[in-house]
């Protein structure tokens, strides 16, 4: 019984954390767009323009990746790693389905970089193919300083602990994801469990914002 | 805040979602009992079971189902099984929400099924994780899974690959 209240609990959570962003998007963007966001504004807002990793993509060459979108688009910011069977995938997918539903002007003005926080196992080219499965082109970014990675990490605000269990290991972690724009402003994050569809709205309210 | 006024038109929202999902829930069993994407012995009715496709590079991979008692007494899932053809082994698992807003991967020993309720294994919560997979999981293929309950017979049912 405790564990299914626990399920509902988290759940709960997600939903809260969803609809307070829904609110806090309404009031911060009123009358710029068509609807409220669904992503949550932070107060003052995360500046990552400065954090730069590896590129780990191939024809990339490790060259450093700065946090910063194209101008006038928009950069998606995920940590995560490969071996994770349930939150990375889910959101990978998400945000590719997102993707997907823009209107074709606007869907290669969204690029994606997933940072791994398991650099031991997620190796450049294993990152890059399973990228390439949830979204096209996405960046692959990868750091064995740990100096560099808590850097980027701290940034973000994001937390990542490795769980060793017995022969393997998974990583607690923050399921974030971080919209960045050309200036190196986290504009808005959505937390796990927002809908394709919801990402997609908020992500043309950004981009015609943006433009305007 | 105006959650307030989301939160007030809710109730009523709700109340005709959840009796939609019902109606569709008992149409989706009745036109697929019998069918291998729904399992039912006794109390214990499984359905929706699917997988999220994995990529080539993917170790590991998730069964994701709902899990109706329509007895009056709890029960639990106490184990899930694959073929050693899909992956060396499934463990009950429990994605919980941590501090600081961290999720939080776990092992479970069993997940309990309150009577006369309905309990969902999906993403962000309870999943099936299959370790180490033999394979890519391929969108449109299927997987059997065979769950183990405390009381009551296993089931056994295919899971669709889906994206």
């Amino acid at each position: 019984m405790s564990r299914t209240r626990r399920c509902v609990v988290a759940v709960a959570v997600v939903t809260a954390v969803a609809t307070l962003g829904a609110c806090g998007g309404g009031g911060g963007n009123a009358g710029a767009s068509r609807h409220a966001l669904s992503g949550v504004i932070r107060t003052p807002p995360l500046e990552v323009g400065t954090v730069s990793l590896p590129d780990a993509s191939p024809g990339a060459g490790d060259a450093p990746f700065v946090m910063r979108s194209q101008p006038g688009d928009l950069l998606l910011v995920y940590f995560g790693y490969t071996s994770c069977p349930d939150i990375c995938p889910t959101t990978l997918s998400d945000i590719g389905r997102a993707v997907q539903r823009l209107p074709a002007a606007d869907r290669n003005r969204v690029s994606v970089a997933m940072v791994t926080v398991d650099p031991d196992r997620d190796t450049g080219s294993v990152m890059t193919s399973y990228l390439d499965h949830f979204v096209h082109g996405g960046h692959a970014l990868r750091t064995t300083d740990p100096v560099q990675q808590q850097q980027a990490q701290d940034a973000f605000r994001v937390v990542a602990k490795r769980v060793d269990d017995g022969a393997s290991y998974s990583f607690e972690h923050t399921a974030v994801t971080y919209v960045v724009d050309e200036h190196g402003t986290v504009v808005l994050e959505w937390p796990f469990g927002v809908s394709p569809a919801a990402i997609s709205d908020d992500l043309q309210t950004l981009l015609h914002r943006n433009a305007a | 805040m105006n959650s307030c006024s989301i939160r007030s038109r809710r109730p009523a929202a709700a109340r005709a979602v959840t009796l939609l999902v019902a109606v569709l829930g008992m149409l989706g069993v009745m036109t697929v009992g019998g069918v291998a994407g729904a399992s039912s012995t006794g109390s214990i009715t499984v359905s929706k079971p699917w997988a999220r496709t994995s990529p080539m590079e993917a170790t590991n991979g998730a069964v994701y189902l709902t899990i109706k008692n329509t007895g009056t007494k709890d029960n639990a899932l106490v184990s899930a099984s694959v073929p050693e053809s899909v992956a060396m082994e499934a463990q009950l698992h429990e994605t919980k929400t941590g501090s600081g807003g961290t999720m939080q991967m776990s092992e479970v020993s069993q997940i309990t099924l309150g009577g006369k309720s309905t309990t969902k294994l999906e993403p962000g919560g309870y999943h099936i994780m299959l370790m180490q997979l033999a394979k890519p999981l391929k969108t449109g293929s299927k997987i059997k899974v065979t769950l183990e309950f405390e009381s009551g017979p296993k089931q056994t049912m295919q899971a669709v690959v889906k994206k």
